[in-house]
């Protein structure tokens, strides 16, 4: 497989924020060096959150204006933002394991997390059986728009209950010594996450090629095979 | 027991999942692009005999 610029550009920038995760960020006095899994755990929600933003936007968009690239942003934001989330909720299972003795607990923060995970599951595989793209397009913005609604309730359930899990990690509540650790994995990993995005639009767009051609091919008399 | 472990599992999970689907897509990209220029062959074939 060849790595164009871009790939290598967030290939380096992704490699040398978690450098600074393992190695160069101190031990946190209270939990030692498991406090280095937030390094991956939050980039990985606040890109996840990202990715259902951006299917959010798209979602209205394609509702609004109709436009195919609209739609098929959206649903490669959504793969994207399933990966991430269930990379966090695995995350946070190993996290919580040394820290609360516990792989899962039916917490507010991690439960809301969990819902949102089987939301954009449910997206995916209703695009997946619906085959007339025009009708999969309207239902998936449909979801999508419904399914984002669920971000500001996983972000706030930290405030609006009393829950085991701690309160959100940021650079306004996290330490000075571990702000930039954060800083740059959080960069890191959005520039990861947009890359993923754009390279699964990409496909999209060329499959979607595709079927126009053989729909072209199959009306002009031609075999579909 | 040591924090290692948990540290390192968390970490290798995460550069597996990202690198397994980073390699799934750029493939089916790959796959994709072929399938566009072969079908755009079978496309120009196909006028060519019209013609």
């Amino acid at each position: 497989m060849k790595l164009g610029p871009a790939g290598a550009f967030v290939l380096v920038v992704f490699v040398a924020a978690q450098v600074v995760g393992v190695v160069i960020s101190p031990a946190e006095a209270g939990m030692g060096h498991l406090q280095k899994i937030m390094y991956v755990h939050v980039p990985a929600a606040w890109s996840a959150f990202l990715a259902f933003g951006l299917v959010f936007v798209m979602s209205i968009a394609y509702l609004l204006r109709r436009k195919e690239s609209h739609d098929l942003l959206a649903a490669s934001a959504a793969e994207v933002g399933v990966v991430l989330t269930g990379l966090t909720l695995a995350l946070g299972s190993i996290w919580g394991r040394p820290t609360w003795g516990v792989w899962w607990t039916w917490d507010p923060r991690l439960t809301s997390t969990a819902v949102l995970f089987v939301i954009f599951v449910g997206y995916l595989a209703l695009r997946a059986f619906v085959e007339d793209p025009q009708q999969r397009a309207r239902w998936a913005a449909a979801v999508g728009v419904l399914g984002f609604l669920n971000v500001p309730i996983v972000y706030m359930s930290v405030r609006w209950w009393r829950t085991l899990h701690q309160p959100s990690s940021s650079p306004a509540t996290v330490d000075a010594p571990y702000v930039w650790g954060l800083r740059i994995n959080a960069v890191a990993f959005a520039i990861l996450a947009g890359y993923l995005i754009w390279r699964r639009y990409q496909v999209a767009r060329v499959e979607r090629d595709v079927e126009e051609l053989e729909e072209e091919r199959a009306l002009a008399g031609g075999s579909l095979v | 027991m040591s924090d290692w472990p948990w540290v390192l599992a968390s970490f290798a999970l995460t550069w597996v999942v990202l690198a397994v689907y980073a390699v799934r897509v750029n493939r089916r990209l790959a796959r994709a692009r072929k399938d566009l220029t072969a079908e755009k062959n079978r496309s120009n074939d196909l006028l060519e005999k019209e013609i």
